[in-house]
């Protein structure tokens, strides 16, 4: 569905008497007066398990779960915070799917880990995949001590493409003002799947959290040149999912009310991607329980999206991860 | 404004929905809406969409005369903005960012904005020329000048970890604040209230730092949003002592709701967080200058 230009709007539906009346942004069209039906959503950024440095208020699969479905949340799928930590990572896979199996089964999909820097991590995919019957893994080079220029890097690429699972790249966990002094995660770029994900084109590819790892042009790059996926744990800013998505030269006019005056933007002045992000490459992902999950849900109305952007982000860019 | 403003009903997503969220009346006590080096009144224009979209009633913007790493040179976008802060005073609100390490120019920068013209506050921004912290004592002057004019005071803290050895505060700025500085200051003037800014940027740490100044009020605005971060500043310091910012553009207003609408609180309770408690800190200086205000 395209989005009606709400100008247009006004002049081909009501007329030219009606256009000097301000027409809000904000109000739907008349045409638009019958709700859209509400998507359900697939969070594809949680983490169960305990967060090294404090109790979280919605810790487990049981808390978790229960909150998340609050929000129409119909799937979520989970990491495990143990695995920014715990060499036997094995364990810590097999802890994943048990936890996620306390809650209404199906719920949460477990997303393993693997670290290239430890041995044999060839070993630890392959029990995730075939005995564990995981649809994807979730990494974390910042804390695994590895960055995507790892020699292993190329051939785990290989691997995921061959399995058909999806990798997930955190590329954080929180703020680096914050850590915890003893702990200093690694500095990493994602700049180095410009290169090598063009050689596993079918490798399905998503970054979480990955914000401060991206410069502006390296997004633009990997828009344009790879298939690399998003979520939005981290995408800020105000309308900020709107201002990644139509990027910074947004050519629809804003007409709304402030303080009696009538006022028309026509950019976002802070957005920082060059190039739109495509629709279909941004999923949902609330990093829960860390970040409240009102946080990205929020985001999704703040943006001025349409029921076809927003269904994609909410649903189906994840459902089409997973499926295709 | 009613529930069609959003293209789905956030109920259904276990959201406030807008009707909601006006009820709170939604006071952004961190607006950053001109803080842009060429271009801060087109980015206000551009903000005050938001604004209007997730139902504020006032902003407050913290970046009024000069910017922010020159607070005390006029810039030429000064003009505009006193203009925006007469005409919209009902919807804009402002105050000036000082420099510490210039308390008579931050004096004079006072009496110019905030004695003899619209705004309400003062700023102590996230570090300065001179690497004057607020706790140091040529702080005084400025503080009992602010205290003159009922104005309230809002200080940007963090306590960034690193230095050598490493240790939260240790990566801070020349002159950028730690919540110690603040309790220390509010020692000295236990009659007034001020601002403990971004929750220290590390709650955790920054809410036991805080806790038995009581004349220390909390706000959360700028940093990630951490579930049950509210609830604890709830615990600690009491509901009435916290006060709510937006600090965009450069975080969403969702970022923002999101670290109350966690929290486990009554719809009264939020709106306390959201706008009552800062309404009730600037009634002073309301009253004082002659305008009207429903606390």
């Amino acid at each position: 569905m395209k989005k009606i230009n709400r100008r247009a709007f006004c002049t081909t539906a009501l007329g030219t008497a009606l256009v000097s009346q301000v027409v809000t942004l904000n109000a739907t069209p008349a045409s638009a007066n019958l709700q859209p039906e509400a998507p359900s959503i697939i969070d594809t950024n949680v983490s169960l398990g305990q967060w090294p440095f404090r109790h979280l208020k919605y810790e487990g699969a049981v808390r978790l779960g229960a909150k998340l479905k609050k929000h129409r949340i119909k799937q979520a799928w989970a990491g495990h915070y143990d695995a920014l930590f715990h060499k036997n990572i094995d364990a810590v896979n097999e802890a994943l799917v048990e936890e996620c199996n306390r809650f209404d089964n199906g719920f949460f999909l477990p997303f393993g880990t693997v670290n290239l820097a430890w041995p044999d991590w060839e070993e630890t995919l392959k029990r995730c995949h075939e005995n564990l019957k995981m649809k994807g893994i979730r990494i974390f080079p910042s804390y695994q001590t590895f960055d995507l220029t790892h020699p292993d890097f190329p051939r785990f690429l290989q691997e995921i493409q061959k399995r058909k699972m999806i990798l997930q790249i955190a590329g954080d966990m929180e703020d680096s003002r914050n850590h915890h002094p003893i702990v200093i995660p690694r500095d990493f770029s994602f700049a180095p799947l410009l290169d090598f994900a063009p050689k596993f084109p079918d490798a399905k590819i998503h970054l979480v959290y990955w914000n401060h790892r991206i410069n502006g042009k390296t997004l633009d790059d990997l828009m344009a040149n790879t298939r690399v996926k998003l979520d939005t744990t981290r995408v800020e800013t105000a309308g900020g999912v709107e201002a990644l998505l139509e990027g910074n030269a947004k050519q629809r006019d804003r007409v709304f009310m402030f303080g009696g005056m009538e006022r028309t933007v026509t950019d976002i002045p802070w957005s920082r991607n060059a190039k739109p992000v495509p629709q279909d490459r941004l999923t949902f992902g609330s990093h829960a329980p860390f970040f409240p999950v009102e946080a990205n849900l929020l985001k999704l109305f703040e943006s001025d999206l349409d029921i076809d952007q927003t269904r994609s982000i909410m649903e189906t860019n994840a459902q089409n991860l997973l499926t295709t | 404004m009613t529930q069609k403003d959003f293209l789905l009903d956030p109920t259904l997503y276990g959201l406030p929905s807008k009707d909601e969220l006006i009820s709170y009346r939604i006071w952004d006590g961190h607006y950053h809406g001109f803080y842009a080096t060429s271009t801060p009144i087109k980015q206000h224009d551009a903000m005050l969409h938001y604004v209007d979209r997730m139902g504020l009633e006032r902003i407050v913007s913290v970046d009024i005369g000069g910017t922010l790493a020159q607070p005390l040179t006029p810039m030429a976008h000064d003009p505009a903005q006193l203009e925006i802060l007469t005409k919209y005073q009902d919807r804009v609100l402002g105050i000036i960012p000082i420099d510490p390490g210039f308390p008579e120019e931050s004096i004079k920068k006072m009496d110019q904005w905030i004695k003899n013209g619209p705004c309400i506050g003062i700023k102590y921004v996230g570090g300065n020329k001179l690497g004057v912290t607020c706790n140091e004592p040529q702080n005084d002057a400025i503080i009992e000048h602010a205290k003159k004019l009922k104005a309230v005071i809002y200080i940007h803290t963090w306590i960034k970890v690193g230095g050598e050895p490493r240790r939260p505060g240790g990566a801070n700025l020349p002159g950028e604040s730690a919540p110690w500085h603040v309790v220390e200051l509010a020692k000295r003037f236990p009659d007034i209230q001020i601002i403990c800014g971004h929750a220290g940027g590390d709650w955790e740490l920054a809410v036991r730092t805080v806790r038995s100044q009581e004349n220390v009020m909390f706000e959360f605005s700028g940093a990630d949003p951490h579930s049950g971060s509210v609830d604890l500043a709830v615990k600690e310091v009491g509901i009435d002592r916290i006060v709510w910012g937006g600090h965009g553009p450069s975080r969403s207003f969702s970022t923002e709701f999101s670290k109350v609408l966690d929290a486990d609180l009554t719809p009264r309770e939020r709106m306390k967080i959201f706008g009552e408690n800062y309404r009730k800190l600037c009634k002073p200086i309301f009253d004082l200058k002659g305008w009207q205000l429903k606390i």
